[in-house]
């Protein structure tokens, strides 16, 4: 037999073995097959790239690590270090501090924009883009066009000079350097979370403001007694996605203050990559991710049980 | 079955294959360093020449910026991926001496007969920041202490000469700074002096010049204690607060957030005074440099000057084949054999014992201020060394910024960050 006809042969073969495993299955069982047989690269990927790392900065929590010496296990240690670290405690609350003041304006002006958004205007579709820019740009961009807007020669400062306000040394001075960077956070989010407040609106049927209009209902009692029930498995999803991602903020303290002055931005990502990569404590750095972890996670449980409960509305 | 076999294989091989480095890269020879443009030009000038030279161990040359660029090198030699030969600056050498991921240097490959044999061809002290256990561990190509650059034209504008009026100590600077500062209401638009407040590596430098002046030090002799909180401490950060408290020249709140790099606003003109690196005079170039004069590092005591010195120095990546560490040697020797040339393309002077005899240098003591860094370099020794560097750099930073932001006791403030480094000493 040649070659190619051999190859034919196992070619015809396999195909018949192939179409024998789909045979014998239920319909159902084939598309969950097929199913995850698409799903198999993307769960692979983050398999090896977040799990098996989650799993592995558990594991190095346990150990004293320099990133250059072999690890040695300590048990608890790091932790109990991190509890007596007051740097740690400084980070905890900044970050919490920056997750609130960002995320409640973020709650409130998302829903407002999105509102004004879900309105008949002449020129909708360009506003909608314009308010979806900040979302657009690269997140280091954003960090550096702030860094020089906040400038003590720059547009906030030259602004602020017309109605008689003193020159302001916005992200250096400890008073003002967290909130800075909070209304980054602020004009950053506001946008995506009035996207996903707008596809919640679009969702509500028109009918409920037809009938609550015909019942007397005005705008603000429209506003409470429908749109917001209604908008209520939204508005849940929203609260947790900011809380989450304002934790999570690394970039702009990294690129703008460096943590300064005076630890007021240093907030906990940028601890655990200090601690990590700058002293060379990998143990304490993974020990700390695991608190930030499960702080997060704690609130994406408080979500999901949420999420439940005010569920199938 | 075979069919799948052989595609699973092709799948699982094209990855590899491509991965595998190709013959030449593997010959090549990679060098990174830290970013600072005048002296990545003449590095990136110099592998020119190399690879005309040597086609058959081309160079590959990359830079990075400062700090993700040390961050990057710990990772990289963490997991032995790091470039085969790498520029270290002084401070961060015990971090990794004392891990054994740095290659000894074959002194012999570099054409002297011992390590005293090669200090002799230095200024004295000049490779004690490199030396660890006995070995030298980088070869340096920049030597830098600080200096104190003055703006002429804001002197002669304040009626004063800034050949002879300049600040020879720390409270001169106080003194002459109230002449220079100008103010809008309670701001200052103009500092009269800035004490660098960018980031723990200047801080450091800064202070710790300050605090041996006073006859202290910020580790004990040991390396296992602060002793930052002592008398000459506290003198050194009441010093540093006066600029702020008592003289109002000095701006606390212009930092990292502020300006790109620290020496930026005395080129523009917005400070009278500030105090660098030789570097800064390659980098604010020529017309800047019309209207800046540099003068030795200020002192409590004149009589007896103390500054601070540092470098950058080539470090060998100890996981490359002994061969190959060879020809990186003999590499090292080409980068390091014309030391008026880096002096000329980077500002910074050149640690060898010679250095200022080397023909056609005299020009350059005279308008470039070589004297001036030279003479400043010869008074000082290399700062805190410690595997825990940057954890007490940041220490000492916080305790001058609870100082000068919040208006912290002195005294408080540093016991607070000998509390923090002795902690970062335990981790040893």
């Amino acid at each position: 037999m040649s070659l190619r006809a051999g190859s034919r042969a196992i070619g015809d073969k396999s195909r018949i073995q192939s179409r024998r495993f789909w045979k014998g299955r239920p319909f159902h069982a084939r598309l969950r097959t097929a199913g995850f047989l698409f799903v198999l690269p993307a769960l692979l990927f983050l398999l090896i790239f977040k799990f098996l790392p989650m799993l592995d900065a558990l594991r190095l929590s346990f150990f004293k690590y320099d990133l250059m010496s072999a690890p040695v296990f300590i048990g608890l240690q790091n932790y109990h270090t991190l509890w007596n670290n007051p740097l740690f405690h400084q980070a905890f609350w900044v970050s919490a501090k920056y997750m609130f003041g960002v995320s409640i304006p973020e709650w409130i002006l998302a829903l407002g924009l999105a509102i004004l958004l879900n309105r008949r205007m002449p020129g909708r579709p360009l506003i909608r883009l314009a308010y979806f820019f900040p979302i657009a740009m690269s997140q280091i961009v954003v960090a550096m066009v702030w860094k020089f807007l906040y400038n003590p020669l720059g547009l906030v400062n030259n602004l602020l000079s017309y109605i008689g306000i003193d020159r302001v040394n916005w992200l250096s001075t400890e008073a003002t350097a967290l909130p800075a960077l909070i209304a980054i956070g602020i004009w950053r989010g506001v946008p995506l979370f009035a996207v996903i407040y707008l596809a919640g609106l679009q969702s509500i049927p028109r009918e409920y403001y037809e009938a609550a209009r015909m019942d007397g209902a005005g705008p603000w009692q429209r506003f409470i007694h429908v749109t917001l029930p209604l908008l209520t498995p939204t508005i849940l999803f929203i609260v947790v996605l900011s809380l989450i991602s304002a934790m999570k903020v690394f970039l702009n303290p990294l690129v703008m203050t460096e943590g300064g002055p005076n630890g007021t931005t240093r907030v906990l990502p940028y601890f655990i990559y200090d601690t990590g990569f700058a002293y060379f404590r990998m143990g304490e750095a993974a020990a700390a991710s695991m608190v930030l972890f499960c702080f997060v996670l704690g609130l994406t449980l408080i979500q999901l049980r949420l999420l439940r409960q005010g569920g199938p509305s | 079955m075979q069919r799948s076999f052989i595609a699973l294989l092709s799948a699982a091989l094209v990855p590899a294959i491509l991965a595998t480095p190709s013959l030449a890269q593997q010959k090549s020879i990679t060098w990174w360093e830290h970013s600072n443009p005048p002296h990545n030009n003449y590095s990136q000038e110099l592998v020119g020449e190399w690879n005309k030279k040597h086609p058959d161990n081309a160079v590959q040359y990359d830079f990075f910026a400062m700090t993700p660029y040390f961050k990057k090198l710990s990772v990289a030699l963490s997991t032995k991926s790091a470039a085969d030969m790498f520029t270290v600056v002084d401070s961060l050498l015990p971090s990794f001496t004392t891990k054994d991921v740095l290659a000894p240097i074959h002194i012999d490959w570099l054409g002297y007969k011992n390590l005293d044999d090669m200090k002799s061809a230095y200024l004295p002290g000049a490779l004690d920041g490199y030396i660890h256990n006995g070995k030298l561990y980088a070869v340096p190509v920049v030597s830098a202490t600080l200096s104190l650059y003055i703006n002429s034209d804001h002197f002669k504008e304040a009626g004063l000469d800034p050949e002879k009026d300049y600040p020879k100590t720390w409270e001169d600077i106080g003194r002459i700074g109230q002449k220079l500062v100008k103010r809008q209401g309670k701001t200052i638009t103009r500092e009269g002096f800035d004490f660098a407040m960018h980031s723990a590596q200047w801080t450091m430098w800064y202070m710790e010049g300050l605090i041996r002046q006073y006859g202290g030090s910020i580790l004990d002799a040991s390396g296992t204690k602060c002793t930052a909180n002592s008398d000459a401490g506290v003198k050194a950060m009441q010093t540093r607060a006066m600029y702020v408290r008592k003289y109002e020249i000095s701006d606390p709140t212009v930092s990292v957030a502020t300006a790109a790099l620290p020496a930026d606003d005395l080129a523009k003109g917005r400070v009278s005074m500030f105090i660098t690196h030789a570097g800064s005079v390659a980098q604010f170039g020529p017309a800047a440099m019309q209207h800046i004069k540099v003068v030795p590092f200020p002192q409590v005591n004149p009589a007896k000057p103390v500054t601070v010195v540092y470098g950058f120095a080539i470090a060998v990546n100890p996981t490359i084949p002994e061969a190959k560490q060879k020809t990186v040697h003999e590499l090292i020797r080409f980068i390091i054999q014309d030391p008026k040339g880096w002096y000329e393309k980077t500002a910074y002077p050149y640690p060898s014992a010679n250095f200022l005899k080397l023909p056609g240098l005299e020009e350059a003591r005279k308008t470039r201020y070589l004297d001036v860094f030279v003479k400043d370099i010869s008074t000082g020794s290399f700062a805190t060394r410690s595997p825990q560097f940057v954890e007490i750099a940041d220490a000492m930073h916080r305790a001058m910024e609870r100082v000068v932001l919040k208006g912290d006791d002195e005294k408080k403030s540093l016991d607070q960050a000998c509390a923090d480094i002795n902690d970062a000493l335990k981790q040893q």
